[in-house]
């Protein structure tokens, strides 16, 4: 069976950096954990900083139907990630840019992407995003580094690998 | 400011993550189930106050 798919340059060009991860990537490592757990090795090998940010955090936690269901999923994240990066006074200002920068396309983009965005956007070569959200980083903000592909059974996922480099 | 790093990286167990991962897909499962009944529920409530406004 085919496993995940990817170039042979993107460990190399991510190795020693951090990579921010988006909330699909974490339900989507739930679901498919093998496979996920060898990738985030490969990273980790690599000295990748696996990271999120609180928002992420906050969308996987809610809707946890008792103390026991909120404890695991938290311990799955914090298995997942090195560090959480702070959302600091330069970020919230960095969003506001960046809404300048979308204009009308980012009628539809939801504030965790803005937040991962301006994330990007301030530490710019030092940082790469995963995400299965492809339609809302738009390339003419975001420059599409890599692409990844996992097989799944209702199809195969595609995520992508992007940074900020203007 | 700086990113954060780590002084050591987590090297943890397949076994573990894949034993935790399905509890938590449990949860996702759940929650998904919740979402869509939720929907359908609502979706009842707002076809009732269109008819009643209409």
């Amino acid at each position: 069976m085919m496993d995940i798919q990817y170039s042979t340059a993107l460990i190399a060009s991510i190795e020693h950096k951090h990579l921010l991860l988006d909330t699909n990537v974490f339900r989507d490592a739930v679901s498919k954990p093998s496979v996920f757990f060898d990738f985030f090795k490969d990273l980790r090998k690599a000295d990748v900083t696996l990271t999120t940010i609180d928002f992420v955090k906050y969308e996987l936690m809610k809707g946890s139907s008792s103390e026991v269901k909120y404890k695991d999923k938290e311990e799955s994240v914090n298995t997942i990630i090195d560090a959480v990066i702070p959302v600091v006074p330069e970020t919230y200002q960095l969003v506001y840019k960046l809404i300048q920068r979308y204009g009308i396309a980012g009628t539809a983009v939801n504030i965790t992407d803005l937040f991962l965005g301006a994330i990007l956007m301030q530490y710019k070569g030092n940082i790469y995003l995963m995400t299965r959200d492809t339609s809302d980083f738009i390339q003419s903000i975001f420059d599409l580094s890599f692409v990844v592909n996992i097989p799944f059974n209702k199809g195969i996922f595609t995520y992508g690998i992007y940074q900020y480099t203007k | 400011m700086t990113l954060p790093k780590p002084k050591h990286k987590k090297f943890i167990n397949k076994k573990k993550f894949i034993k935790i991962a399905k509890k938590v897909q449990e949860s996702f499962k759940e929650e998904a189930k919740y979402l869509s009944e939720k929907k359908m529920n609502d979706g009842h409530t707002i076809f009732h106050r269109t008819y009643c406004f209409n």
